[in-house]
C-alpha cells in the first residue's frame, strides 16, 4: 500500500486546522497506524501568536515521525530523535525528520514553501508512513496543492458572519470542482518548457506571451492584444486574479467568448480572488461559455467546522475568546455542500477518520 | 544594472501606510553597501506587488507591517501569491514589524522575520546571507585596565620635586612604627594562605596554626570582634544568613549568572567607564543591585562598607546581613558577590578610611578585587581616623596594593565638608607620588560637585563645567595620569526630584566624557533622599540617563569659558603652596593635625579613631 499525504487546509488563523490535525493524529495513534506529520505554519505552541489566547497542542504518540524546524525540538515536552536533517531553512533553523521518543507534547513548524514540502513529504514516505499529514497555516493554500486530498477547515475565526462563511465554502467547494483539462491537451502543456501565458490556437500552435500571469491591466493589455478568434486555450502558469477575470469578461466578451481558460489548479485563482465575488465571475462565464479548467485539483474529503473566533477588545487592546452558534454554523454548511461536514470539537476525530480510511483505502499494521 | 554574486536585488514593501521608517533607513543601508534597491510607494495592493516583483526579479522582498487584526491572512496570501506565481524558490521573504518573531514568520511561511528593536545590521546581514553576530556578542564586554596607556610621569617639576621631599618624610617616619591593624592585615594573609596549604599539612596541623594565628588576630581586636569570635554576641543590627538564605544566596548566583547579559552604555567613545557604590547591608541584595547594573551597562561597582566598620579593629567572618547601609566585609560575603561579577565587571573594595584599611587591602586582593580605594588625607581629616595611625597604615596598605596588583584610585571627598579642592588635590597629590614610589598605580578622583568652597567662592554661579573642567585641565598639567572623577558625579547638585537627580547626572556624565576621563562613579536617581537602601529602578534611571547623555554627544565636546583655564592655572599654584607649607612643616603628620591640608576653618577635623594605637616594630 502506498503512502497517502492529507492536507488540511483553513479560510483563515483559529478555523480548527489543528485541532482536526491533533484528533487525526489520535485516532491514528490509536489505531497503530504509522503516521508522519509535518505543518506548513507554526502549530502545537500554548499561546497564539498574534491573539495571546490560549491554542490546540499536539500530542505525539512515540513512534510517530515528525518533520520540524530545529528550534522547535526545545520548545516541546516529547523527546524527539533526530533521524535527517535536511538543508531546508526556516526562520526556526533547519528542518530535521525526527521520531518521537517518548509521548508528549510537540510543536511542529516545517517547510513551508512546495518544493520543500514535496522533498519532506518524500522523506516521510520513505520512512515508511501510511499516513502522511501536513497541518496548514493561516489561509495558506498553494503549498497544500503537493498533497492528496483535502480537509478544509472554517468557522467564526474568518467571518463571524454566517451566511459568508456558508457562501464562501459553496465556492471554494466549486473551484475544485472544476473540470480538469482531458488528457491531449495535458500532454500538449507539458511540452510547454517556458512559464509563461501561452495560447493554443485552434491549429495548435502555441504563442507565447511576455507574461506568467494576469495581475492587472498591463498583464491584460499583453494578453488581448495577442487574443484572436482563432485562440482555442489561454494558458495562464502564474497567478490568475478575480480582477484581471473580471476584466477580461467584461471588457472584451468577444475575444474570450467560448474559449477555455487553462490554470495549474484552483489555487492559482483563489490566491488572488475573493471567493465571495468569484461566485458571481464564474456564473457570468458559464454564460459566456467560457470554460474555466485546471491541471490538478484535489478532493475536499471534509469540512469542518469552528464556532470560535477571536473577540478583539479595544478598551485593554486584548482578545478573548468568543462562540457563534455551534448548530446554526454546522447546520448550514451542511444544507448547502454535498462533502461532509464535522464539528471536531463536538464530535470528534473517528467519523473524520473513517472518510479520510476510505478514500486512502487505509489498513492497520 | 548587472550585479556581482554578492550584491542583491531587493525590492522593499511598505505595506503599511505609515510605519516605514524602518524599511528606508534598511533601503539606504542596502544602497550604501551597494545593493539595487526598489522602494515601493507605501499601501499598494499585494498583486500589484507580486506583479513588480516578477517584472524586477529580486533576490529578496522585504515587507514592512505592523500586526493587527486580519493581516496574519493577508500577509500568508501574499506568500501564496508569490508561490502560485512560481517565484518563491528564487526570492527570500522577510516580515519586519512590531510584534514579529521567527515564529510568527515561520507560521506567515516567511524566511525571516524581525520585531521592534532589531538591529538592522542583522536585517542587513540576512540579505547578503551572512550570519549575523549581535551586537552583544559582537562587543563581549572585557574588563578594562584603567592605568593602562599612562605613563605616570609629572609635566610640573617643582611639584613633583616637593612631593619626593614629602614622601621621603612619611616613609621614613613610618619606617620603624605598626599598629594593630597591620599586624591583623599579616595576620590575615597567613590565614588565608593555610588554606592552600592542605597538600603540605595535615587538617591537625592546619587547625593548631589556625588557632594560633586566630588567637594572635583577636589580641589586635576590639572588645565587640572578640565578642563574636568567643561567645557568638555579634554587634547590633547584624546576623548570620540562614542556611536556607545561604542556600538561596548559591542559587540566586547561578541563576543570575545563566540570564544574566551585559550591555555597553558608551556610545562612539570608550571612556568613561561607567561605576556605582552598593552596600545594601545584605549579599543578596547587592548581588541584585550589581547583576542589573550590569544589565543596563555598569561596567564597574564599589563595594561599600558600614561605617561603624571604619572606627571597629578587626573584622567579623561568615555570611553576614547588616540590617542598615553598608555590606559587611567579611572573606564569605566578599567571595559571594565575586562569583556573582561579569567577567568584565571591575570591581572595587574600598578600603582608604578606617582602623582595617590594609586588611581590607588583603582580603581584596585575596577575594580577586580589581581595585582598592586609598587616601590617608580624606580618611584622617573627614573620616574620623587618626591622621598618625591612617598614615601608618595607608603606606602598608599601598605596599599591599602593589602586591596585590590593586590599582587604588583616591577619592578627595573632603572637598564635601568645605576643604578647598586645591588642598584635597595637593594631599591626593602626595599619596599618588607616595604610590608610585611603593609600586603602586594610583587613580586621582576629583569630585565632579557642588562643594562649600565653590557655594562661597560663587565658582559655579554661572555653570557647572568650568571649575569642574579646571580640575581636570590642573591635575593633567601635573602628571600623566588616570583620572576618575566621582564618588558620585554632580555630589551636591542631586534633589529629591528623580528626574533633576537623573538629568543632573547624566549632564556631569556628559562633561566628564568631553573631558576624556578614563571612569566616573555615578548615583542612584534617590541617592540624594533615600536614607537607607537604594531602589534598583533609581539605579535604571541613572544608568539610562547616562546611556542617553553618551549617545546625545558622540564625539562632540563641551566647550567650557575661559574661567576653566584660569582656574586651572589657579589651582596648580595653589596646590604648590599647600605642598610648600607641609614642607615648611616638615611633617606630613602634623601637617594633618594642624590643618594644612584641610583646617577645622575648611570643614576638616582631624580624627580620634585609633589615637595612640601605633607603636615602635
Amino acid at each position: 500500500m502506498s503512502s497517502k499525504v492529507l492536507g488540511i487546509l483553513g479560510t483563515a488563523k483559529n478555523t480548527g486546522k489543528t485541532t482536526t490535525t491533533s484528533a487525526l493524529l489520535e485516532i491514528a495513534n490509536n489505531k497503530n497506524l504509522s503516521v508522519g506529520i509535518t505543518s506548513i505554519g507554526y502549530d502545537g505552541e500554548d499561546i497564539d501568536n498574534i491573539t495571546g489566547l490560549p491554542k490546540p497542542r499536539i500530542f505525539a504518540k512515540k513512534g510517530t515521525l515528525i518533520a520540524t524546524a530545529k528550534n522547535c525540538l526545545k520548545s516541546g515536552v516529547s523527546q524527539i530523535k533526530t533521524l535527517k536533517e535536511t538543508e531546508i531553512s526556516t526562520p526556526l533553523g533547519k528542518i530535521i525528520i525526527g521520531e518521537v521518543m517518548e509521548d508528549g507534547l510537540v510543536i511542529i513548524a516545517g517547510p513551508n514553501k512546495g518544493e520543500e514540502i514535496s522533498i519532506v513529504i518524500d522523506k516521510l514516505k520513505k520512512l515508511g508512513n501510511k499516513l502522511i499529514l501536513v497541518d496548514g497555516a493561516i489561509n495558506r493554500i498553494v503549498p497544500l496543492m503537493n498533497t492528496d486530498a483535502l480537509i478544509l477547515t472554517t468557522g467564526a475565526a474568518r467571518n463571524i458572519n454566517i451566511d459568508f462563511l456558508v457562501k464562501e465554502i459553496q465556492c471554494i467547494c466549486n473551484l475544485f470542482d472544476l473540470p480538469k483539462i482531458n488528457k491531449k491537451n495535458l500532454m500538449n502543456l507539458k511540452n510547454i518548457e517556458q512559464k509563461v501565458v501561452t495560447l493554443i490556437q485552434n491549429d495548435n500552435l502555441k504563442r507565447f506571451l511576455r507574461i506568467n500571469s494576469l495581475i492587472n491591466l498591463a498583464d491584460l493589455l499583453e494578453l488581448t492584444s495577442n487574443l484572436d478568434d482563432k485562440t482555442n486555450s489561454i494558458f495562464i502558469p502564474g497567478i490568475l486574479t478575480e480582477f484581471a477575470l473580471k476584466e477580461l469578461i467584461k471588457k472584451n466578451i468577444k475575444l474570450s467568448k467560448s474559449k477555455n481558460i487553462i490554470i495549474s489548479n484552483p489555487s492559482h485563482l483563489l490566491v488572488g480572488s475573493n471567493p465571495i465575488s468569484l461566485f458571481d465571475i464564474l456564473f457570468e462565464m458559464k454564460k459566456l461559455e467560457i470554460k474555466l479548467k485546471v491541471i490538478k485539483t484535489l478532493p475536499i474529503l471534509a469540512i469542518t467546522i469552528n464556532p470560535f473566533y477571536p473577540l478583539y477588545r479595544y478598551g485593554n487592546n486584548k482578545y478573548e475568546s468568543a462562540w457563534v452558534d455551534r448548530d446554526k454554523l454546522y447546520n448550514k454548511i451542511k444544507s448547502i455542500v454535498s462533502i461532509p461536514v464535522i464539528d471536531i470539537v463536538r464530535e470528534g476525530g473517528n467519523n473524520l477518520f473513517d472518510i479520510i480510511k476510505k478514500e486512502f483505502n487505509l489498513s492497520q499494521k | 544594472m548587472q550585479l556581482t554574486k554578492e550584491k542583491k536585488k531587493v525590492l522593499l514593501v511598505p505595506l503599511d501606510p505609515v510605519h516605514d521608517v524602518a524599511l528606508k533607513i534598511i533601503n539606504r543601508r542596502l544602497k550604501e553597501r551597494g545593493h539595487k534597491t526598489i522602494l515601493m510607494p507605501p499601501d499598494i495592493p499585494m498583486e500589484e506587488v507580486v506583479s513588480q516583483a516578477l517584472k524586477v526579479k529580486p533576490d529578496m522582498i522585504l515587507i514592512s507591517r505592523t500586526l493587527g487584526y486580519g493581516v496574519a491572512e493577508l500577509l500568508a496570501r501574499f506568500i501564496d501569491l508569490v508561490e502560485a506565481a512560481g517565484i518563491r524558490e528564487k526570492v527570500k521573504i522577510v516580515i519586519g514589524g512590531k510584534a514579529i518573531k521567527p515564529e510568527l514568520a515561520a507560521e506567515l511561511g516567511f524566511d525571516a522575520g524581525y520585531g521592534e528593536g532589531t538591529d538592522f545590521e542583522e536585517v542587513i546581514a540576512f540579505v547578503e546571507g551572512r550570519k549575523y553576530i549581535a551586537k552583544e556578542e559582537n562587543i563581549i564586554k572585557k574588563k578594562k585596565d584603567i592605568t593602562s596607556g599612562y605613563s605616570y610621569k609629572f609635566n610640573h617639576p617643582k611639584i613633583e620635586k616637593m612631593l619626593n621631599e614629602i614622601n621621603e618624610e612619611i616613609l621614613d617616619w613610618c619606617k620603624d612604627k605598626t599598629s594593630p591593624g597591620i599586624k591583623r592585615a599579616h595576620l590575615r594573609e597567613k590565614m588565608i594562605s593555610l588554606k592552600d596549604e592542605k597538600s603540605k599539612m595535615s587538617p591537625c596541623d592546619i587547625g593548631k596554626k589556625m588557632n594560633e594565628y586566630k588567637k594572635k588576630y583577636l589580641e589586635n581586636c576590639d572588645e565587640s570582634i572578640i565578642k563574636y569570635y568567643k561567645e557568638g554576641i555579634l554587634p547590633k543590627k547584624v546576623r548570620i544568613l540562614t542556611a536556607r538564605e545561604q542556600k538561596s544566596l548559591e542559587d540566586y548566583i547561578q541563576r543570575t549568572k545563566r540570564v544574566s547579559t551585559v550591555k555597553r552604555i558608551q556610545h562612539t567613545n570608550d571612556k568613561p567607564l561607567v561605576f556605582f557604590q552598593y552596600g545594601t547591608g545584605c549579599p543578596i541584595m547587592d548581588i541584585a543591585h550589581i547583576k542589573i547594573g550590569e544589565a543596563w551597562g555598569v561596567d564597574g561597582v564599589l563595594h561599600f562598607d558600614p561605617s561603624w566598620g571604619a572606627r571597629t579593629e578587626g573584622f567579623l567572618e561568615g555570611y553576614l546581613s547588616h540590617e542598615e547601609d553598608g555590606s559587611i566585609i567579611t572573606e564569605q560575603n566578599l567571595g559571594k558577590i565575586k562569583e556573582s561579577l561579569n567577567s568584565s565587571t571591575l570591581w572595587t573594595v574600598r578600603a582608604h578610611r578606617g582602623l582595617n584599611t590594609p586588611e581590607t587591602v588583603v582580603l581584596a586582593g585575596k577575594s580577586g578585587a580589581d581595585l582598592t580605594k586609598i587616601n590617608i588625607v580624606y580618611g584622617s581629616l573627614n573620616a574620623g581616623t587618626d591622621p598618625a595611625r591612617l598614615t601608618v597604615d595607608g603606606v602598608e596598605a599601598i605596599k599591599l596594593s602593589a602586591k596585590y596588583n590593586l590599582p587604588f584610585d583616591e577619592p578627595t571627598n573632603e572637598e564635601l565638608g568645605g576643604v578647598p579642592a586645591y588642598k584635597a588635590f595637593a594631599g591626593m597629590l602626595i599619596l599618588a607620588k607616595l604610590g608610585l614610589k611603593l609600586g603602586a598605580k594610583p587613580i586621582l578622583k576629583p569630585l565632579f560637585c557642588y562643594s562649600p568652597d565653590v557655594m562661597i567662592t560663587g565658582r559655579m554661579d554661572d555653570n557647572y563645567i568650568d571649575y569642574n573642567a579646571a580640575k581636570i585641565y590642573a591635575l593633567r598639567s601635573i602628571i600623566d595620569v588616570p583620572i576618575w572623577p566621582g564618588e558620585p558625579i554632580g555630589f551636591m547638585t542631586h534633589t529629591e526630584d528623580r528626574i533633576q537627580s537623573s538629568m543632573t547626572t547624566a549632564l556631569h556624565a556628559t562633561l566628564a566624557t568631553s573631558l576624556g576621563v578614563d571612569a566616573i562613579t555615578i548615583a542612584s536617581s534617590d541617592e540624594a533622599y533615600s536614607r537607607g537602601s537604594i531602589s534598583v529602578t533609581s539605579r535604571i534611571d541613572t544608568l539610562r540617563a547616562v546611556q542617553e547623555a553618551f549617545r546625545f554627544l558622540g564625539k562632540a565636546e563641551i566647550k567650557p569659558t575661559h574661567k576653566a583655564k584660569e582656574w586651572s592655572n589657579e589651582l596648580v599654584s595653589q596646590i604648590e603652596k599647600v605642598l610648600e607649607n607641609v614642607l615648611r612643616k616638615g611633617s606630613f603628620v602634623a601637617s594633618l593635625y594642624d590643618g594644612i591640608l584641610g583646617s577645622k576653618e575648611d570643614g576638616a577635623y582631624p580624627g580620634r579613631t585609633g589615637r595612640d594605637t601605633i607603636f615602635s616594630k
